[in-house]
């Protein structure tokens, strides 16, 4: 049987739930649990100030549900496990998760699976800037695992990103994929300016359709059919990432970007290529 | 006259194995990767492995949803299986057009790095894609890239099951050991018969009169040397040809021997099946030919 | 010490600091007769505006919901909403001294809020992730043989830092002053500074990014297909490469209000050009004392754009932090503009949130807050410490006397009862 945490009150203040997370609760008494400090505006309270209680987290799965806006940091941080999401959360979603899942019904802010070390996270609705990035001053985003978005995301998606893959079923934002070390993003929508600026590797998908605004530090090689995105496709497909519009005819390839070692690659839809 | 099921059996032994899925634009080019990667892979009598191709897949049976084969290479040890797959799709699969090379076992603590050896072709402008648990290498070649798995797991198989038909005609015992091979690969998995056509006109023994060699000619089902040595022809055979089977598991080997014996033992012309062995001494993995008919044998 | 002098009924003072922009003039000579300032010998047309500008505040010294109230009754007013907040946020901070600066990070912490400084994470953000090769404007004073104005016309908003830093002056390096200079200003329209340079680029707008890209990737020496970018010809841009390289010593300026990945090519260009020559960069920063206040933050927090704290932890980085935006329910306006947070998204958001205002305007809009204090006006009735855009500190000194407490004065009262008021 689940924990269920149900929020019930309406306001806007921030509630930070660090280390609500299944690995941590596993095995806690419940009277613990309600115990269980997070921070709501300055102040440190119990868990059971801000949400209702129900059940236990025996079988490693925490539900979420009600008011979640302003919820942030639900699932940072967790290692196994399993957290659903009814509703639309707060910024730093799955943020430095190295295992388990993340199932969000709805959206999810800023922040989404930055620094991941591993964990699957997929979210039905649209999401913030900086998913899978790095933190200010940190050198490296998102370094494993899989961020699945059916909606739209916000600026600098992947940013620094070392490994993983990131989907997007509909429009990104600015700079996706910026300063990317290796990795995968695609991106099913349209995409703001400048993908993969200063990317050193990895693999930057964008597959909207109409033209992509490159930089010209990217370079064309041509028209192909890459046989790892099939497999990338299949993989997708069975995490359950599904109505996107799957490329099937070739897709035009550029490599750059030219000033970072320009080993990454974007892939357009044919004729996709720059404004 | 009845053909008789000589009892005895077959002695087997283990070896370390992996199985390898290509794939191609064409089934025609998957197939050539295949059968050219399993060359000169008959017995590890001289050869570095023995391989052939397991399987024609179909688009949906394979990673990348296209026409594909399954191979299956068997070594005398992880390292030597880790050498020969390297090479052999580093010169024969990478090498053929369209082509693709896959992982085709589980990976385990116990695998081997094939595509992870090859990158280095790629000169520095290979690709790690991770998807799933698994790495892919993309080696950049001249008709777009070759898409390699890192690594191959590998199982304990067993290696040197066989069969011998004996028959008085050498073209019916040819034909009726042909029916053997073709209903081994038509209805067993996880084996291979890694002869040509599946089937071994020089069957050996262990040692030999020279110092040098491991295996010599066995003499026992060699014709025309009756009187001069010991045979185990019945005594109208003139003729006698032998599939070798390996397969991934015990059971595997013991069912395509059943498949096998029981064909042969059905065609016009056939004498006798038996089994070649070595008083035990060769390998721990005994296959009695009675046995595995009572136990995979379809009803007659 | 006091070094004004008095000349018949009129009080000189000279080397005063001017705070009209990031170039921090220090060598005005202000004459004051009474509370009145009569003449700011030395400074530009904007600074001249700064200082001659300058009333006597007239009226109440603050307000609550609009009506007249006193000091201590304001204070007290604005004591309570702060600390009954569960998310308190301490905004502004451009029009302040360090030393108000120190106040209220104290008083942020006493509160447990946030600080934020707005308009200037770009540059942080650069700065952090690949850095900044920077000096004062002394250096580029004497050493700078080549200057880029990259899309910023400081003729017009910083009017002497070609006479006094950047273009003009003549030192043992450069005997020649400005014929030993070379001049490039790129912008995206025809700005007084663009028609003063020795090679002017205008290109088109909104490509900043990728002329950036471009000519970092020529001074890499990576060949570029196109024949034009940004609207420019490929080989006009080449010809400014030429002037990098040939220059012994470079310096780029920039807007200090530039955003996006603008900021970080600018910076990450600069990086590269060091590998030949000697290049340093610096944001033209408008004035008031935005880089002092990222100075006192890094000082106090280890964090330079935005802070909060929270019982119980240290300072946290709120750049990364939290959408404070839509999550204060009470914000303390420091100094100067209430507009700061008018310019945001969020502005229906936060008019609903109760709001402090700290104000040296002379003429403050009674209902620009529930709670409306006046302070001395800044630069100019206040004393203390400011830092010019290039970090040098400076002191200021109030050449007029104020009726009003200083923002430090404020802070310290509304702090002072905060902490009566939890014991």
């Amino acid at each position: 049987m689940a924990l269920l945490l149900r929020r019930t009150d309406e306001s806007d203040l921030p509630i930070e739930v660090i280390g609500v997370r299944p690995d941590r609760l596993r095995g806690m008494p419940p009277a613990e649990i309600g115990r269980f400090p997070i921070r709501h505006g300055n102040r440190t309270v119990p868990l059971a100030e801000v949400f209702q209680i129900k059940g236990d987290p025996s079988d490693e799965r925490i539900d979420f549900e009600g008011n979640l806006r302003n919820v942030h940091r639900i699932g940072a941080q967790m290692s196994a496990g399993r957290i659903v999401v009814d509703g639309c959360t707060g910024w730093h979603l799955a943020a430095q998760m190295s295992g388990g899942t993340i199932e969000v019904s709805g959206d999810a802010g800023d922040w989404v699976g930055a620094e991941m070390t591993n964990g699957h996270v997929s979210i039905c609705g649209s999401v913030g800037d900086l998913v899978g990035a790095s933190y200010p001053g940190s050198r490296r985003g998102m370094t494993n695992g899989t961020i699945l978005v059916g909606g739209s995301a916000g600026a600098e998606i992947g940013r620094s990103m070392r490994r993983g893959t990131i989907a997007i079923g509909g429009a990104c934002g600015d700079h996706a994929g910026l300063g990317m070390i290796a990795g995968t993003i695609l991106v099913f929508g349209s995409c703001g300016r400048y993908p993969g600026a200063e990317m050193r590797r990895g693999t930057i998908g964008l597959f909207g359709g109409g033209p992509v605004p490159l930089l010209p530090t990217f370079r064309r090689a041509g028209r192909f059919r890459p046989q790892f995105l099939a497999l990338i496709e299949r993989e997708l497909r069975r995490t359950g990432f599904a109505g996107v519009d799957w490329p099937s005819g070739k897709l035009d390839l550029y490599h750059g970007d030219l000033l970072s070692l320009g080993k990454g690659e974007i892939w357009t839809r044919e004729g996709g290529g720059l404004a | 006259m009845i053909p008789i099921v000589v009892d005895t059996f077959a002695e087997a032994f283990p070896m370390t194995a992996a199985r390898a899925i290509l794939t191609a634009d064409t089934p025609a080019w998957a197939e050539t990767a295949a059968r050219t990667m399993s060359g000169y892979a008959t017995s590890v009598i001289a050869c570095d492995a023995e391989a052939a191709l397991e399987r024609i897949l179909d688009p949906a049976e394979t990673p990348d949803g296209r026409p594909g084969c399954s191979v299956l290479v068997f070594a005398f040890s992880r390292d030597a299986l880790e050498k020969s797959l390297t090479n052999r799709v580093g010169q024969c699969v990478m090498t053929c057009p369209t082509s693709a090379c896959y992982n085709g076992l589980p990976v385990a603590e116990k695998s081997i790095v094939v595509g992870g050896r090859l990158r280095y072709f790629g000169d520095g402008w290979q690709i790690s894609k991770w998807i799933g648990e698994r790495r892919y290498w993309r080696i950049p070649v001249m008709d777009g890239e070759f898409l390699c798995e890192e690594a191959f797991g590998t199982v304990k198989g067993v290696a040197g099951g066989n069969l011998i038909v004996m028959g008085n005609d050498p073209s019916r015992t040819l034909a009726a050991t042909e029916s053997a091979v073709q209903a081994i690969r038509a209805r067993c998995r996880d084996v291979i018969l890694p002869f040509p056509g599946g089937i071994a006109r020089s069957g050996s023994k262990v040692g030999s009169k020279y110092r040098a060699l491991r295996a010599s000619t066995n003499t026992a089902f060699a014709p025309m040397l009756r009187g001069v040595v010991t045979t185990d022809l019945p005594a109208e055979a003139t003729c006698a040809y032998e599939i070798v089977i390996d397969g991934l598991t015990m059971e595997a080997v013991e069912r395509a021997t059943a498949v096998g014996v029981q064909t042969a033992a059905g065609q016009p012309g056939v004498l006798g099946v038996t089994a070649g062995n070595y008083g035990g001494n060769l390998g721990p993995f005994h296959i009695r030919l009675l046995d595995v008919l009572d136990r995979y044998g379809e009803p007659v | 010490m006091d070094p004004s002098r008095t000349v018949d009924d009129r009080r000189i003072w000279p080397d005063s600091v001017c705070t009209a922009c990031g170039c921090l003039c220090d060598d005005i000579v202000v004459k004051v007769k009474g509370d009145r300032i009569l003449e700011a010998q030395g400074a530009c047309s904007i600074g001249e505006g700064h200082f001659l500008g300058n009333r006597r505040g007239d009226g109440p010294e603050a307000w609550i919901h609009g009506e007249p109230a006193n000091f201590d009754e304001a204070v007290e007013r604005a004591a309570i909403l702060l600390a009954g907040a569960s998310c308190p946020l301490v905004i502004g901070l451009q029009e302040c001294t360090t030393e108000g600066h120190r106040a209220a990070v104290e008083l942020a912490e006493s509160i447990g809020g946030g600080l934020e400084v707005p308009g200037v994470s770009a540059t942080i953000l650069s700065l952090q992730s690949v850095g900044e090769v920077t000096c004062t404007l002394g250096e580029i004073q004497n050493r700078a043989d080549f200057v880029l104005i990259w899309r910023a016309d400081p003729v017009r908003t910083h009017p002497r830092l070609f006479s006094r830093h950047v273009l003009e002056p003549r030192s043992d390096f450069l005997p020649g002053g400005r014929n030993d200079r070379f001049l490039a200003v790129v912008d995206i329209r025809e700005t007084t500074t663009l028609k003063e340079a020795d090679l002017a680029i205008p290109m088109d707008e909104g490509a900043e990014v990728e002329a950036l890209w471009l000519l970092r990737a020529l001074v890499k020496g990576i060949a570029i297909e196109a024949e034009q970018i940004a609207g420019v010809a490929l080989k006009d841009w080449q010809a400014l490469v030429e002037r990098f390289r040939a220059a012994r010593y470079g310096a780029i300026l920039y807007d200090g209000r530039s955003n996006g990945l603008s900021v970080r090519g600018i910076h990450s260009l600069v990086r590269e050009l060091n590998e030949r020559t000697r290049f340093v960069v610096m944001p033209l920063h408008s004035g008031g004392n935005g880089v002092g206040a990222r100075n006192v933050l890094t000082w106090r927090t280890g964090l330079p754009g935005a802070v909060r704290f929270v019982e119980g932890q240290g300072p946290l980085s709120s750049d990364a932090g939290l959408p404070s935006a839509t999550a204060a329910d009470a914000v303390l306006v420091v100094s100067g503009n209430p507009m700061v947070m008018d310019n945001e998204p969020t502005t229906e958001v936060r008019r609903k949130i109760p709001r402090v205002l700290l104000t040296g305007n002379q003429e403050p809009h009674p209902q620009a807050a529930e709670v409306v204090i006046r302070t001395a006006a800044f630069g100019i009735e206040t004393s203390g410490t400011v830092y010019r855009m290039d970090g040098v500190p400076l002191p200021l000194r109030a050449v007029v006397a104020s009726r009003f407490p200083t923002v430090e004065a404020v802070l310290r009262s509304i702090e002072h009862r905060v902490r009566e008021r939890r014991a």
